[in-house]
Order: structure tokens, then sequence, then C-alpha cells
């Protein structure tokens, strides 16, 4: 088979794993070729609009599991390629010397058993770091079940390394992937948490110590495919970030790419649901909230029409108004319409002048929707009672009507993207 | 209308300022020589450059001023606006004066005009590291074509010396005609004039097809999302993109390679690691 099929095969074989950041390496690895930027980089965005980091690739699509959620099922007629590990770094390397990618995404489905799979993929890195002394970025799955030492070493060589969780529950894994075990994803996964802090460790007392992951674990959650709610899934990213240290938890909603009993029927993917977690994951991860507090007893589930941090705040309106120039700064956090950085320069600019109306409208916080939350010296400017349903209610999108033929007139611009963009 | 003209350096702007400074009054405008003339009643003054006057500006600046905000002078340097001159000029003023909180003053006008356009520089050249697309030549250099709105190429090319260090190298300002050359160990900025179009290598067409196919597998149909793409990957980018974003290519069809050649650029002179790692 010639090289351009099996690219083709392997990349459709590989497009529905979501993660795609370069980011959160420092490795300054004795290469030649190529370096890593800690902020991550993208080099394209498809046509789906989603970027393109690293060359996001199978080793194999060969699967000896028949998980009913996977494209790769043992039992899907679909056509197999398997790359051979000189030619995935060969061609790696020509991709990078372009500036197409930033480095590699390597996974498998388990071709042959999972030993036999990790060392395909441990020998494609060996390659890269090795023979062409790459320093580019390089993700990489490990195969649950294989031995440590395959595991160890493919820590050493990458970046970054995963291992996707994808059903949430014990009860949905022997629904869908009868042939997974949560042991065997969560012990790798603490093995990994375990040799990362040891190398961090190891590091702060010899830089020649050796690295280990340096970019962190990652995993992913399928959403939608098993009838989880919101407050289920959080509490595992939680649960993953606090005791597991993850760097990340990527959420991928449900594409049906398989007919069968047990799945659900989309005409399709989930994507609010998706944004909504997200965002509900930056507000775990940058802004102080525990994924408790965005649910009570009567909400398991985000609203899909507001955006969680607006949700949270007006069922809790004894939090505000908070006065702009004295609130501390986790309670700023706290306000719909501060990011973090309009948190940043607001603190900045208190140490030198007390912050106006006019300076919110200049630092680019979102004032629409701010003003139902705080006040600015002393006065508070929102047309309804602060941080309550009748704040809820203006900051709501009115409800969608039918569009007819001769109605130019649908959400908001800016809405209509910002749903889909799951970006925060 | 006060107009300061100057010969486009940094060094000549650092003298403009010092020169304001020391009347107490900046100017309305400062504009370059050559932008100065056309105009049919300028009265724009002429400020020499000084070198070594302008040395000495920027080490008293160097003395007074946080070194975040000179490097947010030199990046609005490098702005494609015409505002920049007395944009930086403003900004040095009210620093001087406001001393070293000066950047804590974020909503003034002054300052956040600065950092305004010091921020669209940077994101420019932060999405150019993404962007930028390298083609192998025959004589196995790399060269990448770019038009961006800003005066990167300082920002770019010690950034790809560092990726890219076992091969020589040539990323072409197509707009300005200048380019950085790396030639295996470091890299200048040269004036570049441009002809004929270069020989790609044997390889090169290959790769791209492949890159190409890629480019379109990669993406899930389910989610198509156009808008998003666009947003994220503003038109003017496309030119020299080796894919094929929706629509590149519509109205005229594949388009050629446009005739583009490097004169006088020095010749390509073998480095070791060449001949022993060809990849691919």
């Amino acid at each position: 088979m010639v090289i351009d099929e099996k690219l083709s095969i392997l990349a459709n074989s590989a497009k529905y794993d979501v993660s795609c950041s370069s980011s959160g390496s420092r490795a300054q690895r004795p290469g030649r070729l190529g370096a890593v930027s800690s902020g991550g980089i993208c080099h394209s965005w498809s046509a789906d609009g989603r970027c393109i980091s690293l060359l996001k690739i199978l080793q194999t699509n060969r699967c000896i599991y028949d998980c009913a959620y996977c494209v790769n099922r043992r039992s899907n007629d679909v056509p197999r390629a398997l790359f051979t590990p000189e030619e995935l770094a060969a061609l790696t390397v020509r991709f990078y010397r372009r500036n197409y990618i930033e480095g590699l995404f390597l996974s498998s489905a388990v071709a042959v058993s999972p030993d036999y799979t990790m060392e395909l993929i441990v020998r494609t890195l060996r390659l890269l770091r090795g023979t062409y002394r790459f320093g580019g970025y390089i993700h990489c799955k490990l195969i649950p079940g294989a031995a440590a030492g395959l595991i160890q070493e493919a820590g050493m060589l990458a970046d970054r390394v995963s291992v996707n969780i994808e059903l949430p529950t014990r009860k949905s894994l022997a629904l869908l992937a009868p042939q997974k075990i949560p042991e065997a994803i969560l012990t790798p996964m603490q093995r990994v948490s375990t040799a990362i802090a040891v190398a961090r460790q190891e590091r702060r007392s010899s830089r020649r110590a050796p690295l280990f992951a340096p970019g962190g674990q990652s995993t992913q959650l399928i959403i939608g495919a098993t009838p989880e709610s919101d407050a289920q899934i959080l509490r595992l990213s939680n649960w993953l970030y606090s005791a597991m240290r993850l760097k990340r938890v990527y959420y991928s909603a449900y594409v049906p790419v398989n007919k069968q009993a047990g799945l659900p029927a989309l005409n399709a993917p989930p994507l609010l649901r998706e944004h909504r977690l997200y965002q509900a994951d930056w507000l775990m991860r940058f802004y102080g909230f525990g994924a408790d507090e965005l649910f009570d007893a009567a909400h398991q589930n985000l609203e899909t029409d507001i955006d969680p941090k607006v949700g949270w705040a007006c069922r809790h309106p004894e939090y505000f108004p908070v006065e702009i120039n004295t609130a501390e700064e986790a309670a700023l956090l706290r306000v719909p319409g501060l990011g973090v950085r309009s948190v940043q320069k607001i603190l900045q600019l208190r140490r030198v002048k007390r912050v106006q109306q006019e300076d919110l409208l200049k630092l680019r916080s979102v004032w629409k929707r701010a003003q139902y939350f705080i006040t600015v010296n002393g006065k508070y400017y929102g047309r309804v009672p602060p941080a309550g349903a009748q704040a809820l209610a203006a900051l709501s999108p009115p409800p969608v009507r039918e569009r007819t033929l001769f109605d130019p007139i649908g959400l908001p611009a800016d809405e209509a993207g910002s749903v889909i963009t799951g970006e925060l | 209308m006060r107009v300061f003209s100057y010969d486009g350096s940094f060094a000549g702007l650092l003298c403009c300022i010092e020169r304001a400074l020391s009347g107490r009054r900046l100017p309305d405008e400062i504009t370059v020589h050559a932008r100065a003339e056309r105009e049919l009643f300028s009265q724009a003054q002429c400020i020499e450059t000084d070198e070594a006057a302008a040395r000495q500006w920027w080490s008293f600046l160097r003395s007074r001023l946080r070194p975040s905000s000179l490097q947010a002078v030199r990046q609005v340097f490098l702005s494609g606006s015409p505002q920049k001159e007395i944009i930086i000029a403003r900004y040095v003023a009210f620093a001087l004066r406001a001393g070293p909180a000066a950047d804590s003053y974020l909503t003034d006008e002054r300052v956040a005009a600065a950092y305004t356009l010091a921020r669209q520089v940077g994101r420019e050249a932060h999405r150019m590291r993404g962007l930028l697309r390298f083609q192998e030549l025959a004589d196995g250099r790399h060269y990448a074509r770019i038009r961006p709105e800003h005066q990167i190429l300082p920002l770019l090319a010690p950034y790809f010396a560092r990726r890219l260090r076992d091969r020589q190298w040539i990323i072409h300002d197509v707009g300005r005609q200048y380019a950085a050359i790396f030639d295996g160990r470091v890299w200048e900025i040269v004036a570049i004039a441009v002809s004929a179009a270069p020989q790609l290598s044997q390889e090169e067409q290959e790769t791209a097809a492949l890159w190409q196919r890629y480019f379109q597998d990669i993406a899930v149909g389910e989610r198509a999302n156009a808008r998003l793409q666009r947003q994220c990957m503003p038109r003017r980018y496309w030119e020299f993109l080796i894919e094929l974003p929706a629509g590149k290519y519509r109205a005229s069809g594949r388009k050629e390679i446009s005739a583009v050649h490097l004169r006088g650029m020095p010749a390509p002179r073998p480095s070791p690691e060449t001949r022993e790692e060809r990849c691919g």
C-alpha cells in the first residue's frame, strides 16, 4: 500500500480524538531539529474549525477490540492499514521541516496485543528522538494493558502522554466496551502520575535527571453516547485534576459512527453540551470553582441557554454585587463577564487609580454581563436587581423563533459563534 | 501642525523623540522622509539620525523604564501602522513622567494605544509561526513566503533559527521585499529583488500532496464549521498555504505558484548535516 493511502486511512481513524494541543512542555532536548513552544502553536484549521497542531495519526487501525462507539472496532468493515515506525518517523520529519506541524500525536488501535502495539509506538518515538534527533512536540497514547517498561520508555520520549477513559462510568464501559476494564485504564494513569511527580522532584535536584512527560498527562471523555449527567462527568474530571494531576480532560461530543443497540441515535453530535462542559472545566481550573458548586439537587446538568458562570451567579445572589475597587481576586473571578485577564488588568489598574465605569468599558470586560453583578464606586448600573431571576432573564438569549423564508434575523452573530467554538 | 520626518530607522526615531522631549513639546506627527516629501506643502522638520546620540538616549530609557515597556516600544516599532512613531513618542513621554508604574495605567490613551499595536504585532508573529510554510528547493534550501501586515521578520527569524538549525532557509516578506536568510549558523535580514520562480525539489510536490490530503481527511464532516475555520485562520493568511481551505481556489481553479526568485542571495553552502540526513 502506498504512503498516501495509509495516511488517509489512519488520519480518518484518528480524527475523532479531540486533543490537539502542543502546549505545556518546556523540555529542551539536545536534538538537532525542532523545539517546543510552551504556549503551543496552531498550524492550521481544518474544515470543522478545529486547530491542527500535531500530525494526529494512528500507528494502525487494526483492532482486536470491539468497542461499540469506535470507528475502528473489529467488526467494522473498513480498510485497515499500519504504518511502520520508519515510515511514520520519516513522514513526521518531512511535515515538520515544512512547518506544517508542531510535532506528532501518535495513537493506535490495539493490533495483536497491547504490548505489540505499544512496542510499535515506542519504536517510532525512538527513531524520532534518536535517529532524527527530533526535539519537537510528541504526544503519545499509552495502550492500556501494555508492559510497565514500555510505558516508562514512552513517557521518557514523549512530551505528553494520555490514556483515554472514553466512558465516564464502569456501567457504561461494561455496556459499550466490554473488553476494557476500568482498572486497565486507571493503572497506567496512576503510574504515569507517580512517574511525572518523581521525575519533577529529581529534576529539582539535578538538571541532568531524565525527563518524564514534561507536558503532563491528559485524557478524553466521550459525551452523549451514554446517559451520564454533566454533574457525574465534571465530578470525574475534578477527581482527575486533583488526584491524578491531569493537565487536561478533553470532552468529545459523540459522533455516531456506528449503528447499534445501546447507542443513542443522534441527528448531530451534542456540540453545545460539549461547549458548556468546556466552560465548566475552565471554571474549575482557572476560576476557583468546585465541581459540586456548579450543581445542586435540582440541577444535575448545565443549562444550555446560558453559560455556567451566569447560571451559578444567578442562583447565588448572596455573593453579589461585588465592589470592583475593593473585592478580592477570588470574588472578581466569579463575576460573569470578567475573565482571568480582565481581572488581572483590574487589579493592576487598582494599584494606581480608582477604577471607573469607563475603565471597565476600555478593558474589554463584557459589561453587558458584568453590570448585573458589580458596583463601581458604590454605584450599581444594572436595570434590574443584581444576580437574580430578572438578571438571568436579561442575560438569556431571546426564545428561538421558527425562521421563515423572509425573516433574516437569527441569533446575534457573536453568540451564534461562541456557542460552537468550544472556546471561551 | 508640527511634523518631524526621519530616515525610518529605530535610531532615527529615538533622535526624533529626544529632540521633541528636550523641546518639551511633542510633534503632531512623525513620518519618514519619503512620505514627508510627497506632501505638497509639507513643512516637516527633517531630523538627522545620530547613531551615537540614539544609543545614549536608549540607555537612558533603559535606566528609567521597565524592560517590559522597552519591549513594547520595540514591538510597536515593527508595526505597519503609519501612526506607530507618534504612538511611541507619546507613550515614552508618558512613561518617563509616570515612572515605573506607567504600564499600570492600562486605560490611559497613550498606554492603551501602544499596547494595542504591540499586541497586534505579537499576535501576527505568533500566527505566522504556525501558518508559515517552507518549501524545499532543488538545492536543498527551504524557502517560505509571507505577506504580513507588520514587519515581523525580526520576530520570526530567531524562532526558526532555533527550530530548523540544520538547514539553510529563507523567509521572504514578499510585500516589503525583505528576507531573513539563515546560513546554518546565523540569520540576517536583507533587501531582496524578485524575478523568476524558484525550482522546487523533487520531493516537494509529493509532500505537499500528502499534506493536502491529510488536511482534508482530518476534518470531521459532522462537525463542519467553515465560519469558525475562517475566524481562526483569516483569509489574508491563505495566500501561501500549502493546504486548501474550502474555497481557496474556487474562483480561478488551482492557482499557479507565482513567479518569485531571489536574486543576490548567497549561494548555498553544503552544511555537514545535509549529506548524512535527508529524510523522506
